[in-house]
């Protein structure tokens, strides 16, 4: 069973980061529960959770909604999604995590992370084996943004 | 002129937190992760060290550790976006002066700058 715990705090960091550093208007679609296979975008930031939830939060986009994002976050345009662009969008992931972390922590689930890994490609597929994934659509001008939130509880609350 | 050390993983944050800084009068010196910052605080002698805590090689936490180890003196302020309560104690214990949680308002890290300078 997915706790609503464990998710609405990736919500609302989520919309906060996004509304403060790409200053844009942002459309939630439908949360849905899907198994743990995905087929990934062309840019995906993975950031592994420990602790008293754990598990992976992907962060999956097409390679030009993560250039614009990257040209939002950097303030200068992306032309090329070069190092410094992953970086950006290695790091937005790491924030939105970090906040989440402290909505979980509220909630009594108290979690540490993994540094951000950047995976690139076509029809990737990623699997995250016996956890399902909760996930968020966000849509934005400057594209879609998928976040997977594939977290367990290892405390029972 | 003050200066100052930004030890971070993450190439985006170092290049923002730097601009900002150089923009102010401060000069900068650069670590990507906590083994890194450890052996530049020492070369260098920075005022004032602005620490990531998730890094790789060595986290945030341990560097900040070994640094007030060797160096009771050293000002270090934490910058990460892990703002959780258990994780600003923890920071604060092994001798933080400050904590700031990413995405940080870049007056208030100033400000946190010039606090520990003495400005």
């Amino acid at each position: 069973m997915f706790k609503a715990a464990l998710i609405n705090p990736f919500l609302e960091s989520a919309v906060s980061f996004l509304k403060q550093e790409i200053s844009t208007e942002i459309t939630r679609g439908q949360l849905r529960l899907e198994s743990s296979r995905m087929t990934s975008g062309e840019i995906n930031v993975a950031i592994g959770v420990t602790g008293d939830a754990e598990g992976i939060v992907i962060y999956s986009m097409s390679e030009r909604t993560a250039k614009a994002i990257a040209s939002a976050m950097i303030g200068e345009p992306v032309p090329v999604f070069d190092e410094l662009a992953e970086s950006a969008i290695a790091e937005m992931g790491n924030i939105i995590t970090g906040q989440a972390t402290i909505g979980l922590e509220e909630c009594g689930y108290i979690c540490k992370l993994s540094p951000p890994t950047l995976v690139s490609g076509v029809g990737v597929v990623i699997s995250t084996l016996d956890i399902q994934r909760l996930i968020i659509p966000l849509e934005m001008p400057q594209g879609y943004l998928e976040i997977s939130v594939a977290l367990r509880q290892v405390k029972h609350k | 002129m003050a200066k100052i050390l930004v030890a971070d993983d993450a190439m985006f944050m170092r290049n923002r937190t730097s601009k900002l800084l150089t923009a102010n009068g401060y000069e900068v010196v650069e670590a990507a992760n906590g083994e890194e910052a450890v052996k530049l605080y020492f070369e260098e002698k920075p005022d004032v060290v602005l620490m990531d805590i998730t890094m790789p090689e060595m986290d945030g936490i341990e560097a900040l550790k070994q640094l007030r180890a060797k160096d009771p003196d050293a000002k270090v302020i934490m910058v990460t976006a892990m703002g959780q309560k258990s994780m600003v104690l923890e920071a604060i214990k092994a001798g933080a002066r400050d904590f700031i949680v990413k995405p940080f308002d870049p007056d208030k890290l100033l400000e946190a700058v010039r606090k520990q300078c003495g400005q």
